[in-house]
């Protein structure tokens, strides 16, 4: 079994606004999947699906390999849209309360509160937590019962930058132990980073789907070497090292191997008789790559 | 199942509004008993002939009227309203599904445990108002047999009344529309009801008669009919089967 979560055409519908149109997704075990979408682009709608929270109209959902989802759903850990808590109640009744649930032992309630930082708050509400320790509260509770999958939707949304860097080191460290994620967020924020495959979302559709590897090498920074004769350039290059990979364009050379040592580069060209006049690195940029399919 | 069970007995036993309603209902039931009292002691002073039209209390009258008197059947809408509500209003319902729980599971788990919160209730409840009416009024002595069919079957209209609004509970899933609802809503139909009587103008058939709210006037008289008793019975077992299949099938599509 590769893909932890799949799904064949899935369509959501609220009344004529379609949410979700005909996704096929696949995450895969182990890894860190960003979808990727803007407000409204249906990401909290396809979560909602996988959870069973609302019903498709159509489509078909597999998880861990099985449509029998109800039984599989108790190994997913999920946070979606704002921290569910009850505000009346402490962060050990909460974990308490749940884990009647998805059973967890007192100890393992203890750990997880120190997990997320919350091991010291004692008798304080919910209620009174400031978002973020809501939030990390609510992870804590996603990770009831040691799931093989968490789902979370906008997880830093409205946090601080320490707040965020909090929940996306606690996301490594979880994905580190064998924890598989998908996670929803915005356009290119902090998760983006850290994030092993994506999804790219607009208007209920998973315009495209891409490993992390993948995009690199589509956004792959290459090595722009300006000079008199760029045909004469590339041969002397080949010459030099008939294993480069590089390409010409207008009076420019692209080199898209590694390069170790530019001044070899430089050497070379020079000893070849090019006139080199500008060297430098350039990069396709990781947002226009976003932008372009997902609408600015 | 039993899993849910024991969520929903451990966030009732923590439920403080559950205990503030049944505080309320017992303190409604007090105020009424020292009502009648003063309203019987000075009547007794000044005018034999009104005496007469006021029931003769003892512990046995005032306990068949515990659940009309007491503010029984509203203040137990509210606390099963706010039962209900709870977990949509605080979003906690969401994690429960996701966590592979049905909708009629939790549905069923949710309405065993109102069940359970209100035959407490009433277990505490009916007594109290036959001791407080012993305390007033002293014991009286009644057809036992039929004290108890009658409290037996007020029990049985307490639950409809639990389902109905367990039901409306589930259909507005917001605490402050369903509380709204619990109140309103029997004194709502008990009016358009009686409209509905007006208008027909039948001998025979009352409409407003067949409603819950009737039914517990109904089973606070010890001299009603036996078969105005098994009508009552018929009425509620029905009303309760029906509200509770009703507000299955509405669960089952909920989203959240
Ligand atoms: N319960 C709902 N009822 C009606 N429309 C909804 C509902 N939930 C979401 N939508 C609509 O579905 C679309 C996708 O929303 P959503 O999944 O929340 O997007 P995202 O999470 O990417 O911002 C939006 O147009 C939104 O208005
Ligand atoms: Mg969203």
């Amino acid at each position: 079994m590769d893909n932890i979560i799949e799904t064949k055409n899935l369509t959501k519908r609220y009344g004529t606004n379609i949410a979700v149109n005909g996704v096929s997704l696949h995450v895969k075990k182990g890894g860190i999947y960003g979808l990727i979408g803007k407000n409204g682009a249906g990401k909290t709608t396809l979560m909602k699906l996988l959870l069973g929270l609302a019903q498709p109209q159509q489509g078909e959902i597999i998880l861990f390999g099985s449509s029998d989802l109800n039984k599989q759903r108790i190994k997913i850990g999920s946070l979606i849209e704002e921290p569910a808590l009850y505000k009346g109640d402490t962060a050990l009744e909460n974990l308490k309360r749940f884990s009647l649930l998805v059973p967890a032992s007192d100890d393992e309630l203890k750990s997880l509160l120190e997990l997320v930082g919350l091991a010291d708050v004692g008798n304080k509400k919910v209620g009174r937590y400031s978002l973020g320790m809501r939030q990390r509260l609510a992870i804590a509770v996603a990770l009831l019962g040691n799931p093989e999958l968490l789902i979370l939707d906008e997880p830093i949304n409205g946090l601080d930058p320490t707040g965020i860097k909090e929940v996306r080191d606690l996301i490594l460290e979880l994905n580190k132990k064998g924890i598989t994620f998908l996670i929803s967020s915005h356009l290119l924020d902090e998760l983006g980073k850290i994030a092993t495959d994506f999804g790219m979302m607009a208007d209920g559709v998973i315009v495209e789907e891409i490993s992390a590897k993948e995009l690199r090498d589509k956004c792959r920074a290459f090595f722009k070497v300006t000079t008199d004769d760029s045909e004469k350039a590339l041969g002397v290059l080949k010459a030099w090292d008939p294993g480069i990979s590089a390409e010409t364009s207008g009076n420019e050379v692209h080199i898209t191997s590694e390069i170790n040592d530019s001044s070899e580069i430089a050497a070379a060209l020079v000893n070849g008789g090019v006139r080199v006049y500008e060297m430098r690195n350039e990069s396709i940029d990781f947002e226009d790559f976003f932008i372009e399919r997902l609408g600015s | 199942m039993s899993r849910l069970l024991r969520f929903n007995f451990r966030k009732l036993s923590r439920q403080k509004s559950f205990y503030l309603c049944l505080g309320i209902t017992l303190g409604m039931l007090v105020l009424t008993g020292v009502m009648y009292k003063m309203i019987f002691d000075s009547t007794e002073a000044i005018d034999m002939g009104a005496l007469m039209s006021l029931p003769s209390f003892n512990s046995v009258t005032f306990g068949l009227m515990g659940m009309d008197n007491s503010s029984f059947i509203m203040v137990m809408g509210v606390a099963v309203a706010l039962m209900v509500c709870d977990d949509y209003e605080q979003h906690t319902v969401k994690i429960i599904f996701a966590r592979g729980y049905s909708r009629l599971q939790f549905y069923f788990s949710k309405l065993v445990t109102a069940f359970v919160a209100i035959t407490v209730a009433f277990a505490v409840v009916e007594p109290a108002a036959f001791g407080i009416g012993a305390v007033f009024f002293g014991f009286g002595d009644a057809d036992m047999a039929k004290t108890f069919a009658l409290i037996a079957i007020q029990y049985v209209a307490v639950l409809a009344n639990a389902a109905f609004i367990f039901m409306l509970s589930c259909i507005f899933r917001r605490t402050g529309l369903s509380i709204a609802a619990a109140l309103v809503a029997p004194t709502v139909i008990t009016l358009v009801l009686q409209l509905a009587d007006a208008a027909i103008r039948s001998e025979s058939i009352r409409l407003s008669s067949f409603w819950i709210s009737s039914c517990f006037a109904t089973l606070s008289d010890l001299n009603v009919e036996t078969y105005k008793m098994l009508l009552c019975l018929g009425l509620c077992a029905v009303y309760t089967a029906v509200f509770v299949m009703i507000g299955a099938l509405i669960s089952k599509k909920t989203e959240v």
